[in-house]
Order: C-alpha cells, then structure tokens, then sequence
C-alpha cells in the first residue's frame, strides 16, 4: 500500500468511472442522486411529464461535463445547480420566464403565525407548481435554494427589484392559497 | 404594496426550505433506459465523427504517400538505362494470325467506323425505321458490308458502335453541369429536376434533329446538303422554341418556386460560395526544415595516387606519405559526410487563377547544411596555389581540394590530427513561383499540390571547422568562390490543410526542392566527383485570405 498517497473515496471512484463513461457508474451516480434531484425538477416543472424531460437532459450534462467538476463544493451541490439550470433554460426555451406587465391585486398578508405541518409534500409541491412560471421560478431560487435577488437577477436576466417584486407576488399567493385551505379545512370540519 | 424581499426571510420560506430541499421523488421507472439511450446516442454520434475525422486523416496520408512514393521513384528512375530494349517483334506464331485478327489488334479503340455511302444508301428504310441514335448506329455497322468479305470488316465496324454509344464529352459535360446540388429543400428540387428535364428534351431534339438531317443527306445526296442542313435546322428551331414557351409558361404559373429558390439560394450559401467570395489575393508564410544532400565528394585523383602508391618502393618519403595521407582523408570524407539540417522560410503572395488553381511567388531564406567528420589537414606547400585555395594559408579541411582545378595533391601537405567536425554552409536568397492546385476533403480540410521553380542566389558558403588550429572559410556573395552564384531549382510539394477561422488557413507537406545544377561554379575542372543538390522536408504554411472582411462583418 502506498502511504503517500491518499486513498480514493467512494466519490472519486465514481467520479473518476464516470470521466471514464463507464455505464454503470453513471448509474450508480444517478441512483445516488435521482430521487432529490427530481424533486428539485418537480419544483421547476409545471408537470411530471416535464420534470422528467429536464431532468432526462440534466442528467446528460452531469455525464458529459462531470469532468470539468472541480471538487471545490460537493457533487450533490455541483448536480443541483446543474438541474436548476436546466430547468431555467427549458422554461426560457419555453419562453415562459418573459416578465409580464400584467396588474395583479398584491394584498399583504403577513401573518407569520401560520404553520406547514398539516400539509403533505405532495400539497405543497401542487400549491408551488400551481404558481405562475416566473413566479415559481424566483420563489424557488429564493426561499429553497437560498439565492438572493441579485444572482436570480442574473440567472434569469432580469432587474434586481424585478426579481423582488415577483418573489413579492409569490409569496403573497402562496399565502392566499394557504389561507384559503385552512378556511375550507375550518369550514369542513365545522359544517361536518 | 408590500414586497417580502424588503424583509428578512420569514417562516414561510424557513418551513418550504425545510419540507421542500431534501425531500425525494421518485422517478418513473424507464428515466433511466431513456438517458441510457441519449448517452448512447450521443457516444455513437461522438464515434461517427472521429471515424470520419481519421478517414480523412488516413486518406491523407495514402495520398501523401503515394505523392512522395510517386515523386521519389520518379526521382531516382531517371539513372541512365543501359539494359537491352525490349523485342518488338512480334513472335513467329503471329504470323499464323487471320487477317481480320490482325485488323483488329492494330486499329485503335476509337478507331471511327467506316461506312460507305453505298452501303449505307442499300438499306435507308432499316436505317430510318430505327428509333434512336444507338440502334441506329447499330443497324448500320450491320449492313455496312454484307457477303463473305464482311466477317472482318463487320469486326472492324463493330468497333465503333461501342465508341458511339457512349455520351460525347460535351454532352457528358453537360450532364455534369446540371447535376443535382446536395442539399436543396423539395420545392427546389422540383424546380431544378424540371429545368432538367426541359434540357434533356433540349438535347434529345438535338439529336434527332441531327439524325434526321443525316438521314435527308443520304437520301437527298450529297448534292443537296445545305438544303437539307437548313431544313433540319429550321424543325430543330421549332421544336425549341416550343419547349421554351412550355418552359416559360410553367415558370409564369408558377412564381413561389422561383422564389423559393432565389430565397434558398440566398439562405444555403454553402461556405464553398463564401470562400468564392473573397478576393482572388492571399499572403502566407512557411517553413520548411529539411535534408539537404550537397553531392560533392572527394577528390578523385587522390584514389589515383593512392594505387600508384602501393606500386612503389616502401621507402616512405614525407610526399608518399601525404598522398596516402590524402586517400585516407577521401575515404574518410566520403564515410562521414552527412546531411545536415537545412531549412527555408518563405513569405508567398498568392493569386487565384481560378476556382482550385493558385500562382504563388515570394521571397524567402535557404539555409542549406551538410557535415562531416576529419582527421586530416591540408596545406599548401607550393606557391602556385589552384583557384580556390589562395583564400587559405593556414591548415584546412580536405574538402576544399575538392574544388580546386590543378594537381592539388602535387603542391598540398596532408597531415593527421584528431578528429573534427566540419560544417559546410550555405544560404541562399531564393525567389519562388509556382502554381498550386487545391481541392476540397470536408468543408474545413482540403489538400493541395504545387509545383515550380526558384531562383537562388547564394549570400554566403562557408566551410566551418570546429578545430581551432584549422581555418574555417567563408565566402561571401562578392568574393569569388568556387560556388555557384545562381542556382535554379524546381520544387514540388504536396500536402493538407486546414481552413481555420475567419480567412487563415494551415497546410502542412512534403516538398522536395532538386537543384537543376552542380553546387560547383565550374564543375567541369574541378576534381570532387559531384552531383546535383537536393532537398527533402516538410512545409509547414500559414496563409491568409484577402478581402474576406465580407463574411465576419
């Protein structure tokens, strides 16, 4: 065994097989990563049918550019941002990301005291889903990825305040669409 | 309007992040085969593609091959032949041949067929009654002669049908001409197949005109031919003016294909036609290391000396010992001598003649070197120095009695010494012109071959010793040298090349310069057996095409 050199991990092997277009790290590599991965499209896509295609598409660029992968963040990071970028680019491709100038009512509801606990993942994917593709598009990059408005600025081409103003707009209807369940939810129970 | 991004992220965003970032879904079942599928895909169009780049790659270098094999066999097949000819008598057996063997074996392949008028006339019903040129051809040359007498000249005859059946070579150019372009859309296609179509018939009509004619001419004789001639011409006109109008017609009722066309023609503009676009000037520049062979040898009288030596006494006087001394240094001359590394650079300015043929002149540098290793000096002892050795009066190298013209080894003294490495010199100012032929592998490959000549104009020689005790000589361009001032050599080279972006281009080859004269300014006095010079290298070429601001603006 040679002491001076550092033993390769699991990664690296997989990493290294996939450079190499060995198939069945690649499927190791996708089984690995699949499952969040299409929850991620999930939440980009209007639709399973889609999720699939974008996620179909990014999975071939993970393949093709793994070896441009430095190492300096982890592969899942490094996977993520790639099925993010797919799904912006499928959606520009779509042209489904142009800003629309249309006048929507905004009401602030700014209750914080609401809780997401009674709501199943399958609930809050639909309600997420259900937005409007700009609008799904900041609020994702916002409040799960973690981005903030000036990189989504230049994600998607747009303004700064842009960006803020939809993700604005966002989250009121969410809002509204939560208040909204919870009064059917109240007037069921109480009707029943 | 309140905006959410004014504010610190609140617990909506904390409980979706929470739910929502490492939550899973599982994928339909056949995502897998499905990418499986595109990566395959994509490996075997990544496998076409670098099967198709060493194709090319391969078929390059076959062609460069059998170039260069085709050159040098050239080259080194032109030794004086000196073996017996070839018996052109033919053998006592083929005096034994038939007469109509005979007949057959001496006339040419297209030898044209012979018909008489009178046999031709004996049969005009069968000739006309034919429907078309071949048959017609046919019918002829088989009732050209008919009786005992014909089997030979029906043999004879027969011949030509062959030779006229097949299409002409104008009217084979034609067929060319209208071949199909790659890559036009339907509607262009219909377009180009009728206009097609209505050029056959064209040609057909011409024919038949024709035949017809031919047919009046038998059967009018040949006194009436112009009449017959203007009356073929006339139905001929006729019938052309009518498939023009048809012609004209369609194109009338018919304006979105000519549109379509001119519109395709606008959008496929393939790069052959954008090349075509750019001015017919290009500048380059290139760089071509070789293997120079200078063909001077040693001197030959010394090999005469030598072998009156062994005949002598074995008293060895300080003169016997110089002479042996001198056969040694021949023969080692003759082992070690070496080409050495030679090179060219050149600066051309090219010129398109036409589409694929290029007129190249420039100017350029030849540094062209040979070496070799000595143990022996040589001085002169006497004052009546030959031409060429009055430039040295310290020891040198062996090879410059070479080039001397008197009895050098009388007034030399030959002396050993340790071995050293001589180099021997020589640049040149050349001036090339040639002509250069291109032609197209891909759309960015093509390969290229060139021939022509060069003026060369010796700037220096230089013999260089590397022993510090033994002078090294230099000639420069006016001091009088046993070298040549003005060599002409010819030059070929053969290659690929890659177009690059915007109008450069690379092109890289084998080229061999023959010099068409001895190293030597008077060959015939000098004792060195020699020969002509020669390079063999490879050119490596950069080139720029003028005027091709059109396609990046």
């Amino acid at each position: 065994m040679n002491l001076f050199t550092k033993p390769k991990s699991e990664e690296d092997k997989l990493i290294a097989g996939c450079i190499a277009g060995k198939r069945e790290m690649q499927r190791l590599l996708y089984d690995q990563f699949s499952k969040k991965m299409m929850l991620v499209c999930l939440r980009y896509a209007p639709t399973t049918f889609e999720a699939e295609d974008i996620m179909q598409d990014a999975f071939v660029k993970v393949f093709a550019n793994i070896g441009k992968f430095k190492r300096d963040c982890p592969l899942e990071f490094w996977v993520r941002k790639i099925m993010v970028n797919t799904a912006l680019k499928h959606l520009r491709g779509k042209q489904l990301l142009t800003v629309s100038h249309e006048a929507e009512e905004v009401s602030n509801i700014a209750a914080d005291g609401f809780s997401l606990t009674g709501y199943t993942l399958d609930e809050l994917l639909r309600m997420v889903q259900s937005l409007a593709p700009r609008y799904r598009m900041v609020f994702n990059l916002y409040a799960i990825e973690g981005y903030n408005h000036k990189e989504i600025g230049e994600m998607l081409d747009i303004s700064e305040g842009t960006s803020k103003s939809q993700y604005s707009r966002a989250r009121v209807i969410l809002q509204q669409m939560i208040t909204r369940q919870e009064n059917n939810y109240k007037d069921h129970v109480i009707s029943s | 309007m309140s905006s959410a991004a004014n504010h610190q992220r609140g617990k909506l965003e904390d409980e979706f992040k929470n739910r929502m970032h490492d939550a899973e879904a599982t994928p339909s079942q056949d995502l897998w085969a499905r990418i499986d599928h595109h990566l395959t895909v994509q490996e075997s169009s990544q496998y076409k593609k670098r099967m198709v780049f060493y194709r090319q790659l391969a078929a390059a270098c076959i062609a460069l091959l059998v170039l260069a094999g085709g050159a040098g066999a050239y080259y080194f097949s032109r030794a004086p032949q000196g073996g017996p000819q070839l018996a052109t008598t033919p053998a006592p057996h083929a005096n034994t041949r038939s007469s109509s063997e005979r007949a057959e074996a001496t006339l040419p392949a297209h030898t044209p067929p012979v018909h008489t008028p009178a046999a031709i006339a004996a049969t005009p019903e069968q000739a006309t009654a034919a429907s078309g040129p071949q048959t017609r051809n046919r019918t002829a040359a088989g009732t050209a002669a008919p009786g005992t007498a014909a089997a030979t000249r029906h043999e004879v005859v027969a011949l030509a049908p062959v030779a006229s059946e097949t299409v002409s070579p104008s009217s084979r150019f034609r067929m060319d001409a209208v071949s199909e372009p790659s890559g036009l859309g339907n509607t262009a296609r219909a377009s180009f197949q009728r206009h097609t179509s209505i050029q056959r018939t064209m040609e057909a009509l011409a024919e038949r005109a024709a035949f017809n004619a031919g047919t009046f001419y038998r059967q009018a004789g040949s006194s009436s031919i112009p009449v017959a001639a203007q009356r073929a011409d006339a139905e001929f006109r006729q019938q052309s003016e009518v498939v023009l109008a048809r012609a004209r017609q369609q194109d009338e009722a018919q304006p979105a294909v000519a549109y379509t066309d001119e519109a395709l023609g606008g959008i496929k503009k393939s790069k052959k036609e954008k090349r075509d676009e750019k001015s017919r000037w290009s500048v380059g520049m290139a760089y071509a290391p070789s293997y120079f062979e200078q063909n001077i040898g040693a001197p030959n009288q010394a090999m005469a000396m030598s072998s009156r030596q062994s005949l002598m006494p074995s008293v060895a006087s300080a003169a016997d010992m110089s002479a042996m001394y001198m056969d040694e240094a021949r023969q080692e001359y003759d082992a070690s001598t070496d080409p050495g590394f030679s090179y060219g650079v050149e600066a051309k300015t090219g010129f398109k003649l036409g589409k694929k043929l290029k007129l190249l002149a420039g100017l350029g540098f030849l540094q062209n070197t040979a070496r070799s290793k000595a143990s022996y000096v040589v001085q002169p002892s006497q004052r009546n120095m030959p031409f060429g050795m009055n430039a040295f009066s310290a020891p040198a190298t062996v090879f410059l009695p070479a080039l001397s013209a008197g009895p050098a080894t009388d007034s030399l003294v030959v002396a050993k010494r340790p071995t050293y490495d001589v180099e021997y010199r020589y640049r040149h100012l050349t001036v090339p012109v040639g002509l250069q032929y291109e032609g197209n592998i891909g759309n960015d490959w093509f390969w290229y071959g060139g021939a022509g000549v060069a003026a060369n104009i010796l700037l220096q020689s230089s013999i260089i010793s590397a022993a510090s005790d033994v002078q090294s000589l230099e000639y420069d361009r006016n001091e009088p040298s046993p070298f040549r001032k003005l060599q002409w050599s010819g030059n070929m080279s053969a290659g690929v090349g890659k177009r690059l972006a915007g109008n450069m281009s690379v092109t890289l080859g084998p080229e061999v310069r023959s010099y068409f004269t001895t190293m030597l300014a008077d060959p015939g006095s000098t004792q060195a057996s020699h020969g002509k010079p020669y390079t063999v290298g490879m050119n490596m070429a950069v080139n720029y095409e003028l005027g091709g601001g059109k396609r990046s603006r």
